[in-house]
């Protein structure tokens, strides 16, 4: 099922979110993106089992890890290590995802996208949350405009 | 001994690094100063602070319609009464500030009495300028 906006903005709005797959690398766009959550003042938890701390901040190995529990996860690995992490999430409890999707690739595919409905997660399948948070720079909003050209913009609802 | 708050936002960590030198230099001049960001400073700290540095990257469509972005504006709004605190502003860009500083400052409104610097850094480090600017911020009265 495609994403709607609505599902976007439902995931946008929960304040304490895992993002899984942070690396140490500022210069990688898991970092980045989790800093600009983070800016954003989302409780933001990084998930990465090859850290225990990223930036001075707890990193988890998984999020079946985290206490208390978050709200949703922005999935941020390769295809192939996201259908483990949805299993987790799942076992969580944590019924929001964000299968990160960016212009090198992302999480979402249609094995992935399968194990997150098979579980009944609520699923955001693709895209990049930089392209809907209200006023990144301008590069982003070029990619969401990209986006709407090729029609592989998600619809209302 | 005086105390500082350097509050950045930051979008690819340029805006990051020009506030970690602005804190180290003012560590050097005898401050202690406290670097966050926008999503880890809790705005009614800065009400007891003697120097509160606040800055964000230019926003806008390169050289027109600069502004400094959301995440930055929503910290200012929650921002307490900043009393007799000596307030600064600073910024990074590509190719101009344009309406930065007075956006920030608009911003900024009356929770500072006054404005006393406006710094800017085009490669996210501190120049020679840049520092004699902070020293003379730091020396106000």
């Amino acid at each position: 099922m495609a994403t709607t906006i609505g599902q976007i903005d439902g995931f946008l709005a929960l304040k304490r979110i895992a993002v899984v797959g942070v690396s140490r690398n500022p210069k990688e766009i898991s970092y980045t993106l989790w800093q600009e959550l983070r800016q954003r003042r989302y409780d933001a938890i990084p998930v990465n089992p090859a850290a225990t701390e990223i930036d001075g901040k707890r990193a988890y190995a998984s999020v079946r890890d985290i206490d208390p529990p978050v709200d949703g996860a922005l999935i941020m690995t390769t295809a192939a290590v996201a259908e483990q992490v949805i299993e987790e999430c799942a076992t969580a409890g944590i019924h929001h995802v964000w299968l990160y999707g960016g212009l090198g690739g992302g999480a979402s595919n249609a094995k992935t996208i399968a194990a997150a409905e098979r579980h009944g997660l609520d699923t955001v399948a693709g895209h990049c949350p930089y392209m809907f948070l209200p006023g990144t720079p301008v590069f982003h909003r070029m990619h969401g405009v990209g986006k709407k050209l090729t029609r592989s913009y998600p619809k209302a609802g | 001994m005086p105390t500082a708050a350097v509050v950045y936002r930051s979008a690819t960590g340029t805006t990051r690094r020009l506030a970690e030198e602005i804190g180290v230099y003012l560590e050097s001049r005898g401050i202690t100063a406290t670097v966050q960001s926008v999503g880890d400073a809790d705005p009614a700290s800065l009400a007891g602070v003697d120097l509160v540095l606040l800055g964000c990257w230019t926003s806008g469509l390169f050289i027109v319609a600069q502004h400094p972005d959301e995440p930055w504006m929503a910290f200012v709004r929650e921002l307490p009464a900043m009393g007799q605190a000596r307030v600064g502003l600073f910024t990074t860009y590509k190719l101009a500030t344009g309406s930065m500083f007075a956006k920030m400052r608009a911003a900024v409104g009356s929770r500072a009495t006054r404005i006393d610097l406006e710094l800017k850094s085009r490669d996210r480090h501190l120049s020679d300028a840049g520092r004699g600017a902070l020293d003379r911020f730091v020396a106000l009265e």
